[in-house]
C-alpha cells in the first residue's frame, strides 16, 4: 500500500518517482490478476486487482497523475471485466460475484471491484438493472475522499455507460425504465459535483491557487455525467423539462461554488440540443440570477445566446432568433441587476447588457425595439462618464448596433441612445464608434433623405465632425475626414428641395468642424450642391437658390483652403453657365480670379488655378461676349505676371487660346443627358444638359492677331529662358504645339512659315543638348509634334 | 507402547463410525485440527465400534464400554474439566476377543446443548470414548471427537440498532444497523449520519470484536479478538452526509453468540465503528450484536 501524506499536500518533485513507483506496482499486480484470470481463479484474481486497486488510495500524486494512474489501473480492470463475464458464461452466478467482490476490507478498492461485478451483473441480466445501479451509486459514497471520489465515480460513469436502462435498450421493463437512468446519473452527477466542490474547501487557504487549478483540471469528471444524461435516447423534452434540467440547476445553485457553477451551465449548454434550452429558458435563466456574485453570468448567458442564435441559423436564415428568447434573457438580465446590485461592476453590467445587444442585433435584425431597450437600459444604468475598463466594455457595447451588417441608416436613427451613451466615452473611444459607425453608414448606402436624420446622424457623429484636432496628424485627418466628407454622397431623395435641406443641415453640422476639417468636408459639399443644381426643379428651392449655397459654402471654405475654393468656384461658373445663367457664371468667375488675386501666394498653386479658370473660360460656351473679352485679357494679364518664365512662357501660350474661342454649332442638338455618374472634379462641359433655349445675343469673338500675340510673346519669353543652365528646349517644341493648334483651329494669321521657323530652331537645339533623361523627353515629344506635321503634310520636313 | 504412557486415547486397535459418516459434513474448528463430523444438537450419536486382535492373538478383557462426553476446558484452570454430559454404555462383559468384533452403539440419550468451541482460554468439546477394560494392562482406550453446532429459529423480535453518539462540538454522527441479530451467514447493512464533523477524519472502518468471558468470579479472564477490520469510508465527509455500511459475515469465522455456557463461558460479539483522524486518533463506539446459527 502506498505511503499516505498526513499534510495534504502532494509534493511536486517527487512526483515522477511516486507515479513511477505506483505504477510499477499497477503493473505487477495487474500481470498477477490477468494471469489468476487466465487460470480462472476468481479469489485470486480478486486478490491481486484489489492490491493493484490499492494504489488508487496514494494521497501523494497530483490530480493530473493521479489521472494517469487511474487510467492505468482501468486498463487492467477491463480484463477482469471479461473475465467475470466469462464466468457467468460459464455458470457462475453474478450476484455471487458481485458479494465475493465486496470482501476486500479497504473500502476504496472494493468499490472498484464492485462497481466492476456489477456492470457485469446488469450486462448479464440477472439483475434489474436500476436496482444494482442504485445500489452502486449509493455505496460510492464510501469515498469522501474528494479526488479519489471523483475518480471512483468517473470509474462508476464508465463502466455502467451501456449498463442503463435507456429506452430502446434491452434492461429497460424490469431493470426499469429511463427515469431509472436518468436518476442513476443525477445521483452521481450530484455526488461527484460535492465532492469536487468540497476539493475547494480542503487543505491551508495558502494553496487556494493551485487547489483552483487542480480543480479546474478535473471538472471533465463532473461534465462526463451531463454528457451521459445528454446521451439518453429516453431523455425528450417533455422529460428534460420536469425530470432532468430541474435537479441539476438545483445542484448548480445549491453548490453555490464560483468554479462550479459557470462550469457546469457551460456543460448544459452545450450538451443538450436546442429545443430543449428554448423549452426551459425561463428555468435556465432563473438559475442564472440565483449564482454567485464572482460567477461571470454575462459570459453564461452569452454562451446561450450564441449557442440558441447558431441553432436558429443552420435551421432557417429568416428567423434567427428563437420568438420569446430575448424577452426572457431581457428579464433575466435585468432581474440579475436589481437582485446583485452591489455585486455587480459597471463593466459587468454593461458587458451585460453588450451581450444582450449583440444577441438582439444577430438574431433579431427586424425587432429594432430590443436594440433600443437594450440602450435605453444601459443608459439608465450609466450616470457618469466611464473610462478604463468600463470604457472598453461600453464601447463594446456601442459597437455590436452601430457596425452590424443588418443595421440600415434608418434602424440606426432609431436608435436614440446611442448619441447620449457615446458621449460618456472618452475621446478616443468616442471617435472609434463614430468612425465604425459612419463606415457601417457608408457602406450601407442608405439614403439620407431628411434633415432630422442628419441631426441625430451627426449626433453620433459628433466625435468625427468637431472638437480638438490638433492631436491628430493631416494624414489620419484627411482620411477620417475625407469620409466624413462622403456623406454629402449619401444625401439623395426623389424631391431636389428634399435634397437641398438635408445638405444644408449637413452643411451646418460640417460647418462647426474648424479649419482644418472643412477643408476637406466643403468641397465635397459644393461639388454635391452641383450637382443638385444641375437637377434641382422643386418648387422651393429652384437652382438659383442651390447655386446661392454652393457660392456660400465655396466663400467658407476659401477661407481656409483657397485653392480649393477656386476650383469649386470654376465648376460652379461653368455648371452655371451651362444652365446660361450669365451673371451667376460671371459671380463665380470673378469669385475665383479674386481668389486668385488675394489668396494665392504660391506660384505652384498659380500655374494650376491659371490653368482651370484657362479652361473654365474656353468651355463656357454661354458667356457674354463682354464678360468674356474682359475675363480673358485678365487671364493673360496673370499669365504674363508669373513669376518663373516658364510657366509664365506656358501659360501665355495657353491663353492664346482665349482669343479663338471654340464657336458654338447652332444647328446641332446636343447630346442627350447623362447627368448621373459623374466625376465632380472634372467639370466637363460635354456631359452638362441641354441648355435651355439660348437667349439671342452674340457669341463670343475671336481675336487672331492677339492669338499671333501671345505665341510670339510666349516664344519670347521662352527665348530669355535660354541663358539659364538648363535651356528648356521643351518650351519651344510646346509652343510649335500651340502654332499646330491654330493653324489647325484656322487661324488666318499663323501660317506654315511660323512652323518651319520653329521646327528648324528645335531641331538645331536638340542637337546641342547634353545627352541624358531631358534630352530623350524632348526628342520623345519632339518626334510625336514632328509626326503630326507630317501627318498633316502642314510643311515639308526633312 | 502407547499405552504404557497411560493416556492413549487414540489405540489404532479401535476405531468409531458414525452413522451416515459419509454424508455428514466435517468441519474443524482450529486451524491445525484434524475435521471432525458435524452432529446437531437433536441428532442421535449412533454408530459401529470396531476392534480388530491380530490374527493369532486373544484380548482379553473386563468389559467394554463406549461413553459421549460434553467437555469444557478453561485453560487457565489447565488440567481441569467440567464434563457438563456424559452417557455410558455397556458394549461387552467380560471376555476374551479375537479376530474382529463390530458392535453398534445408540447414543442418542447424551444431551448436546452447547455448541462445540475453541476460543483463547476455552474449550467446548464433544467425543466418544471405547474403553476395553483390561486386568492387570491398561485399557485400550479410543477418543473420537465429533462437532455439534445448534441450531436456532430465526428471533421473533429483531429491532434494528439506531443510536445517535459524539463529542460535542466536535464530532456527531448518528448510526444504524439494521438488525440487532444475525445469522452466521447474514449481511449487516447500516448507515452512518454525520451531523457534525469539526474533527479532519481520514477513514472510518467497522471492526467486528469477539469477546470472550472464561470462568467465573475472580478467575473469569476475558479477552477481546478482533476478527476483522473493514474500512467502510475513505475521506473526510462533512455534516450531512450519509455513507453506507454493507459487511458479509459470512467471510469471518464467528460463531454464534454463547451467554453463560454451562456458567463457564461466554462468548459475545460487537461491532465496533471506528472513525480515525489525522492525528491518528480513533472515535469509536462499540455495540453488540447476537449472532445466531440459523438452520441450514
Amino acid at each position: 500500500m502506498a505511503l499516505r501524506q498526513s499534510n495534504g499536500a502532494p509534493s511536486v518533485e517527487q512526483q515522477p518517482r511516486y507515479l513511477a513507483e505506483a505504477s510499477r506496482r499497477v503493473q505487477e499486480q495487474g500481470f498477477y490478476a490477468k494471469k489468476a484470470c487466465g487460470a480462472r481463479d476468481l479469489p485470486g484474481a480478486l486478490r491481486h486487482s484489489s492490491d493493484m486497486l490499492r494504489e488508487l488510495r496514494t494521497s501523494l500524486l497530483t490530480p493530473r497523475n493521479y489521472y494517469e494512474l487511474y487510467m492505468k489501473v482501468c486498463d487492467e480492470l477491463r480484463h477482469l471485466d471479461q473475465f467475470f463475464q466469462q464466468l457467468v458464461a460459464d455458470g457462475t452466478p453474478a450476484a455471487d460475484i458481485y458479494e465475493r467482490a465486496q470482501a476486500c476490507g479497504d473500502v476504496l478498492p472494493r468499490l472498484y471491484l464492485l462497481i466492476t461485478a456489477g456492470a457485469v451483473y446488469v450486462k448479464t441480466m440477472q439483475a434489474p438493472a436500476r436496482d444494482i445501479l442504485h445500489d452502486l451509486v449509493e455505496m460510492a459514497k464510501g469515498v469522501q475522499h474528494p479526488m479519489r471520489g471523483l475518480f471512483l465515480r468517473h470509474y462508476l460513469a464508465q463502466a455502467c455507460k451501456d449498463a442503463l436502462p435507456d429506452t430502446g435498450s434491452k434492461f429497460e421493463g424490469d431493470g426499469g425504465d429511463v427515469s431509472h437512468a436518468v436518476d442513476f446519473i443525477l445521483r452521481n452527477f450530484g455526488e461527484t459535483n460535492r465532492l469536487w466542490v468540497r476539493m475547494q474547501n480542503q487543505g491551508p487557504a495558502s494553496q487556494k491557487k493551485r487547489r483552483e487549478e487542480e480543480r479546474k483540471q478535473l471538472k471533465i469528471l463532473v461534465g462526463t455525467n451531463l454528457v451521459r444524461l445528454s446521451q439518453l435516447e429516453g431523455v425528450d423534452e417533455s422529460r428534460y423539462a420536469s425530470d432532468v434540467l430541474p435537479p441539476l440547476l438545483e445542484q448548480v445553485v445549491n453548490c453555490r461554488d464560483a468554479i462550479a457553477q459557470p462550469y457546469l451551465l457551460d456543460c448544459i449548454i452545450n450538451v443538450f440540443p436546442d429545443e430543449f434550452h428554448l423549452a426551459t429558458l425561463d428555468s435556465f435563466l432563473t438559475c442564472c440570477t440565483q449564482l454567485r456574485d464572482k460567477v461571470c453570468v454575462r459570459s453564461i448567458l452569452e454562451a446561450m445566446m450564441r449557442r440558441l442564435a447558431n441553432g436558429a441559423r443552420q435551421e432557417d436564415s429568416e428567423v434567427l432568433g428563437p420568438p420569446g428568447a430575448f424577452d426572457a434573457f431581457d428579464a433575466c438580465a435585468s432581474r440579475l441587476v436589481e437582485e446583485k446590485k452591489e455585486a455587480l461592476k459597471v463593466a459587468d453590467l454593461i458587458q451585460l447588457r453588450a451581450a444582450l445587444l449583440e444577441f438582439a442585433v444577430e438574431c433579431y435584425p427586424g425587432e429594432l425595439e430590443y436594440v433600443q431597450r437594450c440602450l435605453a437600459q444601459t443608459s439608465a444604468a450609466i450616470m457618469n462618464d466611464v473610462v478604463g475598463d468600463d470604457a472598453m466594455e461600453l464601447e463594446t457595447l456601442l459597437l455590436a448596433p452601430v457596425s452590424s451588417q443588418q443595421m440600415t441608416l434608418a434602424s440606426l436613427l432609431t436608435l436614440d441612445d446611442i448619441a447620449p451613451l457615446t458621449r460618456r466615452l472618452p475621446i478616443e473611444q468616442r471617435k472609434n464608434v463614430a468612425r465604425r459607425c459612419l463606415r457601417r453608414v457608408l457602406d450601407g448606402d442608405d439614403a439620407l433623405d431628411s434633415p432630422e436624420a442628419v441631426v441625430k446622424l451627426c449626433a453620433i457623429l459628433e466625435p468625427l465632425l468637431c472638437g480638438d484636432d490638433s492631436s491628430m496628424n493631416d494624414e489620419a485627418l484627411e482620411k477620417e475626414q475625407t469620409s466624413v466628407a462622403s456623406l454629402a454622397h449619401l444625401c439623395r431623395s426623389e424631391s431636389t428641395d428634399d435634397v437641398f435641406r438635408v445638405l444644408g443641415t449637413l452643411r451646418r453640422a460640417l460647418g462647426k468642424g474648424g479649419s482644418r476639417r472643412t477643408a476637406y468636408t466643403l468641397p465635397a459639399l459644393a461639388y454635391r450642391g452641383l450637382e443638385l443644381a444641375r437637377v434641382a426643379n422643386g418648387p422651393e428651392f429652384s437652382a438659383r437658390k442651390v447655386f446661392q449655397f454652393v457660392h456660400e459654402t465655396a466663400t467658407a471654405l476659401a477661407g481656409v483652403a483657397p485653392a480649393r475654393a477656386l476650383r469649386v468656384f470654376l465648376a460652379a461658373a461653368l455648371e452655371a453657365d451651362a444652365q446660361c445663367l450669365g451673371a451667376i457664371s460671371y459671380e463665380f468667375v470673378s469669385q475665383a480670379f479674386i481668389l486668385y488675386e488675394d489668396e494665392l501666394p504660391d506660384s505652384k498653386a498659380q500655374v494650376k488655378a491659371l490653368r482651370s479658370m484657362v479652361g473654365t473660360l474656353l468651355a463656357a460656351e454661354n458667356c457674354d461676349a463682354a464678360d468674356y473679352d474682359a475675363l480673358a485679357a485678365k487671364a493673360t494679364q496673370y499669365a504674363a505676371k508669373l513669376f518663373r518664365k516658364p510657366d509664365q512662357c506656358r501659360m501665355v501660350a495657353a491663353c492664346s487660346h482665349l482669343f479663338w474661342p471654340p464657336q458654338r454649332v447652332e444647328a446641332v442638338e446636343a447630346p442627350p443627358p447623362a447627368p448621373a455618374a459623374e466625376d465632380d472634379d472634372a467639370a466637363t462641359v460635354e456631359d452638362a444638359p441641354p441648355p435651355p433655349p439660348a437667349p439671342k445675343k452674340e457669341g463670343r469673338k475671336r481675336d487672331p492677331k492677339r492669338v499671333l500675340e501671345c505665341l510670339q510673346r510666349s516664344l519670347k519669353t521662352a527665348d530669355a529662358c535660354m541663358t539659364s543652365a538648363q535651356p528648356p528646349i521643351s518650351l519651344f517644341v510646346e509652343i510649335l504645339d500651340h502654332y499646330l493648334a491654330h493653324l489647325e483651329a484656322g487661324n488666318p494669321l499663323i501660317t506654315p512659315k511660323y512652323i518651319a521657323g520653329l521646327v528648324a530652331l528645335i531641331t538645331e537645339h536638340v542637337e546641342t543638348m547634353e545627352a541624358g533623361e531631358a534630352r530623350e523627353a524632348v526628342e520623345r515629344h519632339y518626334a510625336n509634334t514632328r509626326a503630326l506635321i507630317k501627318a498633316r503634310g502642314v510643311i515639308e520636313l526633312d | 507402547m502407547a499405552s504404557l504412557l497411560g493416556y492413549g486415547k487414540s489405540d489404532d486397535r479401535i476405531s468409531v463410525t458414525f452413522d451416515g459418516d459419509a454424508q455428514r459434513p466435517r468441519r474443524r474448528l482450529s486451524p491445525n485440527a484434524t475435521p471432525a463430523p458435524v452432529f446437531a444438537a437433536v441428532e442421535p450419536v449412533t454408530g459401529v465400534v470396531e476392534i480388530r486382535v491380530p490374527a493369532g492373538k486373544r484380548l482379553e478383557h473386563q468389559g467394554i464400554k463406549i461413553e459421549c462426553v460434553g467437555q469444557i476446558e478453561l485453560f487457565h484452570d489447565r488440567g481441569t474439566y467440567y464434563d457438563f454430559t456424559c452417557v455410558l454404555r455397556e458394549l461387552d462383559v467380560p471376555g476374551v476377543l479375537m479376530g474382529q468384533q463390530r458392535y453398534a452403539f445408540d447414543l442418542s440419550h447424551a444431551e448436546k446443548p452447547y455448541e462445540s468451541y475453541n476460543g483463547l482460554n476455552v474449550r467446548l468439546r464433544y467425543f466418544v470414548r471405547v474403553t476395553v477394560t483390561r486386568g492387570y494392562a491398561s485399557s485400550l482406550i479410543k477418543e473420537q471427537e465429533f462437532i455439534v453446532q445448534v441450531s436456532q429459529p430465526a428471533p421473533e423480535t429483531n429491532t434494528p440498532v439506531k443510536m445517535e453518539v459524539g463529542i460535542e462540538e466536535c464530532l456527531h454522527i448518528e448510526f444504524e444497523y439494521d438488525k440487532s441479530k444475525y445469522h452466521l451467514a447474514d449481511v449487516v447493512v447500516g448507515k452512518v449520519y454525520f451531523l457534525l464533523v469539526r474533527i479532519k477524519i481520514k477513514h472510518m472502518e467497522l471492526a467486528v470484536i469477539r469477546r470472550e468471558a472464561a470462568g467465573a468470579g475472580p478467575n473469569q479472564h476475558n479477552e477481546s479478538e478482533t476478527i476483522t477490520k473493514y474500512e467502510v469510508m475513505d475521506g473526510a465527509p462533512v455534516r450531512g452526509e450519509c455513507v453506507p455500511i454493507r459487511l458479509f459475515l459470512r467471510n469471518f469465522n464467528l460463531t454464534p453468540t454463547y451467554r453463560g455456557i454451562n456458567n463457564k463461558f461466554s462468548v459475545r460479539y460487537y461491532l465496533n465503528l471506528v472513525l480515525v483522524d489525522q492525528e491518528e486518533r480513533r472515535y469509536f463506539k462499540q455495540q453488540e450484536i447476537t449472532l445466531y446459527r440459523a438452520a441450514e
